[in-house]
């Protein structure tokens, strides 16, 4: 009997110390159970000179970052001056009534201070992060820049230079040249199409000009100034009202922001990169806005697709078929409509088989049902991912002050969580079969004697140069 | 005896087991535990196999970063493998017990999460930032590779592949790459330290099976590992998954003895580079200054900020925007074992433009060694430093990193608030003391480097 009880004794304990060992680390473990969280509270008010301003709160950040988004970029340089408004933005940094580009930028590391001026296509961005303490310091700073820019002329050949050698490094960059040679086609006509100016127009940009562009646009009614971090909006509404209550609002000058609409037809294009090792290839079209609320459903639609590692084409493109280095998709929302853009690398021998899967699941996306337990990981996926992105301070600071910007508080920013969780598959999918139902325009860039079979494959490529000139256009069979 | 049962002495033996596993299960909850207040609240503890935990909450986004740092760098390699804790960084996403290869990346990305190593001199460090309520996916994950690494000829393979690319990529990225090495090597004269962090292309391909495998059990063992847990967590239960999952990885032997360094540093040395690749001329200049762990340390890391950090440090004004003399300037203070230097590097368009530029520098010394630093611009320093430390603790994943680079370089934790605010406190007249003491012809090295 005893001897019996020993060995059941010592099968137990065998058995048990192997399952405590193996049984949970075998398998991933279940997620606990999810917090209730909800968005920080972004709170803004309007100054009487037309300035919006807003503060979006983290206790016990060490910084303040300062924000001021004005909602033209360079859709609003003249037509015949493109990259006006971001040499115009950029001077203004290089010298004021009191402070020299020198003094300025002593200003800037005396408080810590990381200072970026970013113009877009429909915005323009002045952001400043710095030590807690020195809110004042920063927002008499700003309000020289933006309030008082002498435009030195001395400086504005600086300016220039410094872009000039910006535009020509872009162009040793595959991504870059796809893309932009692709947004000249769904641009084109339309006033963005002025933010892909290139070198040649920078020579013709004046003093005079930058002075008259800044008298038209930097107006408060067209600005949002917005401070990040530990501050209420009490004390930030003084402090701003005190530094920028001399700006003057005049309601005339309104930059204007054209609808972009879908192109309707298919255009093919490359771009001879020789000593290229890899292929690039950029895929879009433009989406219909003309409803706000398709926004939320795009959102999870491109999850599905190609926003993540876990989408539809990185697994299919990469994971599956291998045949691509990386493959995504993403959406960029314009005060003039959507970007729907697809961005693949991947080895010159792979491209047709690569475009013609990409059309695929394109198709795939339309036609077909979405499986709900595809659109209930995506909703997952964009809802507790999201918190990762904010946790720099400028990187909140930028989304609420773009969420002011476009006046979209209520609707978007509080309503965040719901307007992913309580999206339906249905909605979904009917969102994808009305906004993807457009052809989408291709431009792979690469060294041309590695992609031989993208040529023989289409009817007709278009062949680019750099700077986005029309070379020739290539028909099925032609020698190149 | 009438009335006893007497049990065999196999049977005491279990009951015996028994109860020693309920008593550990006992002292597990009664863990020791220490808070320290700065410079951002944390408490630290030690599981029973020697890991060190640290947690620091703060529940201000639904996110969490966990740091799993090994007190194993480049430091380690011996000659001839060159590489190997380079390699093993690599393999530590080659697949586990439990998990695949490279399913690591798949498993973090699939929840929204990043993930990501670093290594240097002295320490490897794996970190994850993931969603809040991911946290035992990360630990599972964590524990996997910690408890059981896959090292096979083919994953083998694998990492050496990929490390060489990696290998390639630097040197492509950095056109003055092999002057930095030969820098390395004149700065520290022993191979443990002036050795490339990402090792010999030849000493990464010779590596065998039997010595990785080796390495990783001699310093990949919870005895020699800090896990840093920080972001919003429930501590309770963030202590109960760690026990779960870590505390049955079983202790590593006795590490191996540290490599035996000499850090010897005979100065002025002078040396010319000749590099036909390069795109222009350029020079690595430096000073050997207080190590590390001195207390005088403090005043250079200051002196860094005065001499060398941004747009307003006194070389950058003058050799950049002022007299214009080189295209790019950058370095600052490097320590490796117990050797520090204050080292920087600058490009300018032709040798005449090297020579004035080492003038104006030694111009510059001069000034630090004869004449008090004006408070304003001690001020302007210490606000630099201050905004850099408050930046490397900005985001749950820096101040991981922070604390798993504190844990093995600090004396105590409890250290780590007052000796990075030290240089706050360093006024001009120790400035010029230290700065007559170091920067001195005895201390310094320079490298020119030529086209031809």
């Amino acid at each position: 009997m005893i001897k019996k009880l020993i060995w059941v004794e010592i099968i137990l304990l065998c058995l048990t110390s192997l399952q405590s060992q193996e049984k949970f680390r075998r398998l991933p473990p279940y997620p606990e159970p999810i917090k209730e969280w909800r968005l920080p509270r972004l709170e803004s008010a309007v100054l009487t000179n037309g300035l919006t301003i807003g503060v979006i709160s983290r206790k016990n950040s060490p910084f303040l970052s300062l924000q001021l988004m004005l909602n033209f970029g360079e859709g609003s340089s003249p037509e015949n001056l493109p990259g006006l408004a971001t040499v115009t933005a950029r001077l203004m940094s290089q010298g004021t009534a009191l402070f020299s580009r020198t003094d300025v930028e002593d200003k800037i590391e005396s408080i810590g201070g990381e200072f970026e001026i970013h113009v877009s296509f429909d915005r323009t961005l002045f952001s400043l992060k710095f030590l807690e303490p020195f809110l004042d310091e920063a927002l008499s700073l700003l309000s020289q820049i933006i309030l008082q820019p002498s435009f030195p002329s001395t400086e504005l050949d600086a300016v220039r230079r410094a872009l000039f050698y910006e535009i020509v490094d872009r162009r040793k960059e595959a991504d870059i040249l796809a893309e932009h040679q692709l947004l000249r086609w769904l641009f084109k006509g339309h006033p963005y199409e002025r933010g892909l100016f290139n070198e040649d127009s920078l020579r013709l940009i004046s003093r005079r000009d930058v002075q008259a562009f800044y008298t038209r646009y930097y107006r408060p009614e067209n600005a949002v100034l917005i401070i990040g971090g530990d501050i209420s909006l009490g004390l930030a509404s003084r402090k701003i009202s005190h530094y920028f209550n001399i700006w003057k609002g005049e309601k005339s000058a309104q930059p204007e922001h054209p609808i972009l609409s879908p192109i309707t037809e298919r255009n093919l294009g490359f771009i001879d990169l020789p000593r290229s090792k890899e292929a690039t290839i950029a895929i879009g079209n433009i989406l219909s806005n003309r409803f706000a609320s398709d926004l939320f459903p795009l959102l999870v639609i491109n999850q599905i697709f190609g926003g993540s590692p876990h989408s539809r084409l990185f697994m299919n493109l990469r994971e599956t078929r291998q045949l691509t280095y990386m493959a995504f998709s993403k959406i960029e929302v314009f005060q003039g409509g959507w970007l729907f853009l697809i961005k693949v690398k991947l080895p010159p021998a792979f491209l047709s088989a690569t475009l013609k899967e990409i059309d695929r699941e394109m198709n795939r996306l339309v036609r077909e049902k979405i499986p709900t337990a595809e659109i209930e990981q995506a909703k997952s996926f964009l809802l507790e991912s999201f918190p990762l992105d904010l946790e720099p301070i400028e990187v909140m600071t930028r989304r609420a002050a773009e969420v002011l910007a476009f006046k979209l508080v209520d609707d978007h920013w509080n309503r965040w969580p719901e307007n992913i969780l309580t999206l339906e598959a249905n909605r979904i999918i009917e969102v994808a079969q009305k906004l993807f139902s457009v052809p989408m325009s291709v431009v792979v860039v690469g060294d041309s004697r590695l992609i031989t079979n993208f040529f023989e494959e289409y009817d007709q490529i278009k062949v680019y140069d750099y700077k986005g000139k029309h070379l020739y256009t290539m028909s099925k069979g032609e020698e190149k | 005896m009438k009335g006893q049962i007497k049990l065999p002495k196999i049977t005491c033996f279990f009951i015996a087991l028994h109860l020693s596993v309920a008593l550990n299960y006992f002292l597990l909850a009664q863990i020791e535990e220490k808070v320290v207040a700065e410079p951002f609240p944390f408490v630290y503890y030690h599981l029973k196999n020697g890991l060190t935990v640290i947690l620091a909450e703060d529940a201000s986004l639904p996110v969490v970063t966990i740091a799993v740092a090994y007190g194993v760098g480049s430091k380690q390699d011996k000659v001839g493998h060159a590489g190997l804790a380079f390699l093993m960084e690599n393999l530590m996403f080659q697949g586990s017990l439990n998990v695949g290869p490279m399913q690591h990346f798949s498993y973090i990305s699939r929840v929204g999460g990043r993930t990501n190593a670093r290594l240097n001199e002295d320490i490897t460090v794996f970190f994850e930032t993931i969603p809040s309520h991911q946290l035992p996916l990360v630990l599972w994950l964590e524990s996997d590779r910690m408890l059981g690494l896959t090292i096979s000829e083919e994953h083998l393979d694998r990492a050496k592949t990929q490390a060489l690319d990696e290998l390639i990529q630097r040197r492509f990225q950095e056109p003055f790459f092999d002057s930095f090495l030969l820098f390395d090597q004149i700065l520290y004269p022993h191979f443990s330290l002036f050795h490339p962090i990402f090792g010999y292309e030849e000493d990464i391909i010779s590596l065998k099976v039997e010595e990785v495998r080796d390495f990783f059990r001699s310093y990949y063992v919870p005895n020699n590992a800090v896990l840093c847990l920080v972001g919003d967590f429930n501590r309770k239960r963030a202590k109960e998954l760690i026990e779960k999952y870590f505390e049955s990885i079983p202790k590593g032997k006795e590490l191996p003895p540290e490599p035996e360094i000499i850090d010897s540093f005979k100065g002025p040395i002078f040396k010319i580079y000749v590099d036909p690749l390069v795109p222009a001329p350029a020079f690595h200049l430096a000073y050997r200054v207080a190590s590390l762990s001195s207390d005088d340390y403090p005043a250079f890391k200051i002196m860094e900020y005065l001499l060398l950090k941004g747009k307003t440090s006194w070389l950058q004004r003058r050799l950049l925007r002022r007299e214009k003399l080189v295209v790019r300037l950058d370095g600052g203070l490097e320590t490796r074992g117990r050797l520090s230097f204050l080292r920087l590097f600058a490009m300018a368009n032709n040798e005449i433009m090297i020579d004035r530029s080492l003038k104006a520098i030694d111009g510059e010394i001069s000034r630090l060694k004869s004449t008090l630093v004006p408070l304003e611009e001690l001020e302007l320093a210490r606000n630099k430093y201050k905004a850099d430390l408050r930046r490397s603790l900005e985001t749950t994943a820096d101040r991981a990193l922070f604390l798993a680079e504190m844990y093995f370089r600090c004396l105590s934790l409890e250290e780590i608030a007052r000796q990075i605010e030290r240089p706050l406190k360093v006024s001009p007249s120790e400035i010029v003391g230290l700065a007559n003491r170091f920067f001195t012809d005895e201390n310094m090295a320079i490298l020119k480097v030529r086209i031809r």
